[in-house]
């Protein structure tokens, strides 16, 4: 249906190729505060990947629209809400207005909407991050607890020390570092530096030459620092819900 | 022991995955990893996990909480243990999670310690073997409502029931007297999201055809004589629930013809009334009739008949199913023993099932349910006995050409045509029947003699030894002592 939609409309206004047409509920189930079809252009715009203007249409009113959580973007520059059905003049104005509109780079997403996605995505990869330092513990935990048994044996469960794990929440991260930094959270800086810090640590676990022992405190390095990367990141919840 | 299988549902499950495996199936534990929460019930059907580990934050955003919801709307007896690094009030609001069995901290791994973590999943699963079997011991019935039994055409029932609950479409339910077709249609209602909302059964045959319209749709204060008052209608007590017309082939054509208007336009106006009401109840109807042939005699409209099948499920007559008459007896023997305050057990022996298979149940669920109630109430011992059902028993003879006439037998046992061994020989794997016929002796003795006869009495008026006459007053629960001693 929305692809007629948009096919239909795109076809009678040849103009329509200058902008973005998106359904403000694209495939959006039940009564819910996020509509999918925002939340799309909200993600592409926090990502400065959609500098072109958009059309959003729905058949509901734009206070209706506006009222769910992701309604603010309708607040950015170069967003139009078209509410169908319409007469082919309204939305050949609609239309004109969208395809002349140069999106203004730092207002190309509001700041309600900025911050509500920065938060989640930053949340989400610290949740990640969480996930790491809390099975890095676990295993060093129970490494420690066969070293204390076999102190020349490796302790299978530090070989689940992995730079891969970490090195994909870097390449996460570094995506995200902008967006932390606009956000305001303090030391967002530091965290490359820190994951990459780990990124050692775990090479020199890895060490053929490393012993058990040594092997474990370096397990044990890990963690810490990984904690502290956490403690940075705990900002988000703080702008999230307040102190 | 076979393995207690977990279903461990997390995006990042590869950073836990080796260690738990390792560790929980050091403890009698099999793990299995999803990172998708959309797969989950996909994963559950074919993996058949006795509890499931379900993570709360996804890259696609708190996930957790729809999962649960779906997962324990299809499989509400399995345990969901919510795991979770946020533990924390702001993120985690419980109220979201009531549905969840428990909830447990990653945190808590970090010692690297499992015995919690096992010893929780392990009462999650006797907890929910345990509820299990207290729901299988309190009514013996599935999540339907019914016994499904092995049948592929109950199969075929549970399945358009599923596929049918969540929508709104009109169900004809098919089948002879006593198959299950009311409670198919309760099962529909209950499994729909709606089920607080009303269920109203209308049996079409019990209402006389001049108050059909004002039963369904009610009617207007002074609206004909006799209404005296405001009557609501049985549509709108059901408001947006469930109207169940049973027995619709005993529908009259006039009145066929208001309930065709009601279907189609969904809007009704009470006997005598002007105001259009509307209602979205969800219609259910019942036969017993082949409707198709009742369409053919002009008994029936064609297009009330249409509307009405819009899906339609067919229940099976008990003798099609005869695979499940076992569960059906645990069942009722349990319902039984709660009316009539017995304890019988629920063992169904050899001899039992073979006269309850052999019968044909013209009368189906319901008349093998009345059977065995009354059994049940009958019974003086702990497991019933072919002779707890005579009735059925007299019809099997019957139905094996042997004379059921009881009376017939007694008299010519006096007449001393019949001797203990003919009786031997025509009832020996009949004890129902014996039963019977000694019970008839013993009255027809005292009713001649003025007192209860002994053993040897009967042995000498069978010709037969004591100790056999004793033996067999013993198989038949017959205590003369427990007989009055005069008429």
């Amino acid at each position: 249906m929305a692809d007629l939609i948009r096919n239909t409309l795109s076809a009678i206004f040849p103009e329509a190729a200058k902008f973005e047409l998106v359904d403000a509920y694209k495939g959006t189930k039940g009564h819910v505060a996020m509509l999918a079809g925002l939340e799309e252009i909200k993600a592409k715009r926090a990502k400065g990947r959609l500098r072109r203007a958009v059309v959003v249409y729905g058949f509901y009113s734009e206070e209706l629209i506006r009222q769910h959580e992701s309604g603010s973007i309708l607040d950015a520059s170069g967003v139009f809400y078209l509410r169908l059905p319409a007469l082919l003049s309204d939305i050949e104005r609609v239309f004109r207005e969208a395809a002349n509109t140069q999106v203004v780079e730092n207002n190309a997403i509001d700041e309600k909407s900025f911050r509500d996605y920065a938060i989640q995505e930053i949340g989400a990869f610290k949740h990640r991050c969480d996930n790491l330092w809390i099975s890095m513990e676990m295993n060093a935990n129970i490494a420690k607890m066969d070293i204390d048994n076999s102190p020349e044996t490796m302790p299978s469960e530090l070989f689940e020390f992995k730079t891969s794990h970490i090195e994909k929440l870097l390449e996460e991260y570094r995506k995200l570092a902008p967006m932390a930094r606009r956000l305001g959270i303090a030391d967002a800086n530091k965290v490359t530096g820190m994951m990459d810090k780990v990124i050692g640590v775990v090479r020199q676990m890895q060490d053929k030459k490393t012993s058990p022992i040594n092997a474990l405190n370096l397990a044990f390095v890990c963690v810490e620092k990984g904690r502290a990367l956490s403690t940075i990141l705990e900002k988000v919840k703080e702008l999230k819900y307040g102190k | 022991m076979a393995s207690k299988r977990v279903l461990f549902i997390d995006d990042d499950f590869k950073f836990f995955e080796k260690t738990l495996r390792k560790h929980l199936g050091k403890v009698g534990f099999e793990i299995r990893c999803e990172e998708n929460p959309s797969n989950a019930l996909r994963v559950i059907s074919s993996y058949n996990p006795d509890v499931i580990l379900l993570d709360i934050l996804f890259p696609e955003g708190s996930l957790g909480k729809p999962t649960l919801e779906k997962i324990k709307k299809k499989h509400p007896n399995l345990p969901v243990m919510m795991i979770t690094s946020t533990m924390d009030k702001s993120e985690y609001k419980s109220e979201d999670y009531l549905k969840a069995d428990y909830r447990y901290s990653k945190e808590a791994l970090t010692a690297g310690d499992f015995s919690d973590l096992a010893t929780q999943l392990n009462r999650l699963i006797q907890r929910a073997k345990a509820q299990e079997q207290e729901k299988d011991d309190d009514t013996g019935l599935n999540r339907f409502g019914f016994i499904v039994g092995k049948t592929t055409a109950m199969q075929e029932v549970v399945n358009i029931v599923e596929d049918i609950a969540d929508q709104n479409q009109t169900v004809l339910i098919t089948g002879e007297s006593g198959t299950g077709k009311g409670l198919v249609a309760r099962s529909i209602h209950s499994k729909n999201s709606s089920q607080d909302r009303n269920f109203v059964t209308v049996v079409c045959a019990a209402l006389p055809r001049e108050l059909f319209e004002s039963e369904l749709f009610g009617h207007e204060k002074g609206a004909f004589t006799g209404a005296a008052s405001q009557k609501i209608g049985k549509f709108e007590i059901a408001g947006d629930g469930t109207i169940f017309l049973d027995e619709i082939g005993e529908m009259h054509l006039d009145t066929q013809v208001k309930l065709l208007r009601f279907l189609q336009e969904r809007e009704f106006e009470r006997v005598g009334g002007n105001r259009v009401l509307q209602s979205d109840a969800r219609i259910i109807a019942a036969t017993n009739k082949d409707l198709n042939d009742l369409v053919t005699k002009g008994n029936f409209r064609e297009d009330l008949f249409f509307r009405l099948n819009v899906v339609s499920i067919h229940m099976p007559p008990l003798r099609e199913r005869k695979s499940d008459i076992s569960l059906f007896f645990e069942h009722f023997v349990k319902k039984a023993n709660k009316l009539s305050q017995k304890s019988v057990l629920t063992i169904l022996r050899p001899d039992v099932e073979r006269e309850l298979t052999n019968y044909p149940w013209p009368g189906n669920i319901r008349q093998l349910e009345n059977a065995i109630n009354r059994a049940v109430a009958r019974s003086y011992e702990n497991i019933l006995q072919v002779s707890n059902f005579p009735d059925l028993n007299q019809i099997n003879s019957e139905h094996s050409g042997f004379s059921s006439d009881v009376s017939h037998i007694v008299d010519s046992v006096y007449d001393g045509k019949l001797k203990w061994d003919d009786l031997k020989r025509e009832y020996g794997a009949k004890s129902g029947m014996r039963k019977e016929v000694f019970l008839k002796i013993i009255d027809c003795w005292t009713e001649k003699n003025d007192s209860r006869p002994t053993s040897k009495d009967l042995a000498g008026l069978l010709s037969a030894s004591d100790n056999n006459i004793r033996r067999v007053l013993k198989q038949c629960s017959i205590k003369l002592t427990a007989l009055p001693k005069q008429q």
